[in-house]
């Protein structure tokens, strides 16, 4: 008899252990981020397209949750990971599972080079997820560039217009002298 | 139409150069030729208009410059910008230019005078058209095309002016 209430006592106290036991929802989420085939190399001031995955199959309620997204230049001194370039913050319902394409707007001051984008999801909980992918900021066609090709453009015209008028009237003076 | 996006900037771009290294090649070649008509010793058989000529061929080319820096500076849609500015400057130039052309009315490529007349009239109308009624880049781009083409015929109505000029000095060197 005491022995069964041993059995019965280790039990309850068992099961009990269990009901404090720290169970997290977010226990069983899985995230991932897929930068999109053409936005692998981009300019700067160009978009980034990206998959944001999420599957939550112990999920059984539909929950709000906060997603931030960040471009982060690791290069850069500001900082131990690289300093955030740009951010947007987005609110997402989600059930058991989501898949959708998002995009953010690269800096046009930004410079070339590897960018992380890196996607941030918390609930209004204790979730916080941090996910990330790589993408490259090519070097883009520069804008003084282009006005230095359309001034030596316009000067080349208007050197060889001018050169060419001098030309044709010194010889027509010098036929008068001639004459 | 993105084509086009790309390139009203650079028809414009390239246009305002144009006028403005034009400008300085007029400035600079009347300003020289005047200044050595002044230090330099009077020329044997010059006449008396031909100093008085250079003036206003400078007069003509500083009022074309100041003109195009003032249109940077007036705002749109100003009717004062078109009655103190635009009117003037236009009325003045073909005043000058039709000046000119009287002292070498043989001689003097009347087809160069009528282009440049018909270009300030063209390029008075396009600049109310592009400031009051349709201002949109294209219109710019345009006013832009037209004012550089001006421009072009200015610099060839000076050097045909100075041509002359020299002609007739060379011929009255000549004589005496």
């Amino acid at each position: 008899m005491q022995k069964n209430i041993k059995k019965i006592f280790s039990c309850f106290v068992l099961l009990g252990s269990f009901l404090f036991l720290p169970f997290s929802k977010a226990g069983a989420i899985n995230l991932a981020v897929r930068i999109n085939d053409e936005s692998t190399q981009i300019i700067a001031g160009d978009r980034v397209s990206f998959e944001v995955d999420i599957k939550w199959p112990e999920n059984s309620t539909r929950q709000d949750l906060r997603v931030e997204y960040q471009i982060i230049d690791p290069s850069s001194d500001d900082g131990y990971e690289g300093s955030v370039i740009a951010s947007a913050k987005v609110l997402r319902a989600v059930e058991t599972q989501t898949s959708y394409l998002d995009y953010i707007v690269v800096p046009e001051n930004a410079d070339s080079g590897k960018k992380v984008l890196k996607v941030v999801i918390e609930d209004y909980k204790d979730l916080n997820k941090e996910i990330f992918a790589t993408f490259n900021v090519l070097k883009g066609a520069n804008q003084i560039e282009n006005y230095f090709y359309i001034l030596i453009g316009a000067m080349g015209f208007v050197v060889i217009l001018v050169v060419a008028e001098l030309f044709v009237l010194s010889r027509k003076l010098d036929r008068v002298a001639k004459k | 139409m993105n084509y086009l996006n790309t390139l009203i900037p650079i028809v414009t771009l390239a246009s305002e150069f144009i006028q403005h290294a034009f400008g300085i090649v007029h400035a600079g070649f009347i300003i020289t030729i005047f200044l050595s008509q002044i230090m330099g010793e009077k020329k044997a058989g010059a006449k008396k208009h031909e100093h008085a000529d250079l003036l206003i061929l400078l007069a003509m080319v500083t009022i074309v410059g100041a003109w195009r820096i003032t249109e940077y500076f007036s705002n749109f849609e100003d009717p004062w910008y078109q009655i103190f500015i635009n009117l003037p400057a236009t009325f003045f130039v073909i005043f000058f230019a039709s000046h000119l052309v009287s002292h070498y009315k043989k001689s003097f490529s009347k087809q160069i005078y009528n282009q440049l007349v018909w270009l300030l009239v063209i390029n008075f109308f396009i600049d109310i058209a592009y400031r009051i009624l349709y201002p949109v880049g294209a219109m710019g781009a345009l006013e832009s095309g037209v004012q550089a083409i001006q421009t072009i015929n200015l610099y060839f109505f000076v050097m045909h002016y100075l041509h002359l000029s020299s002609k007739n000095e060379i011929k009255n060197a000549k004589k005496h």
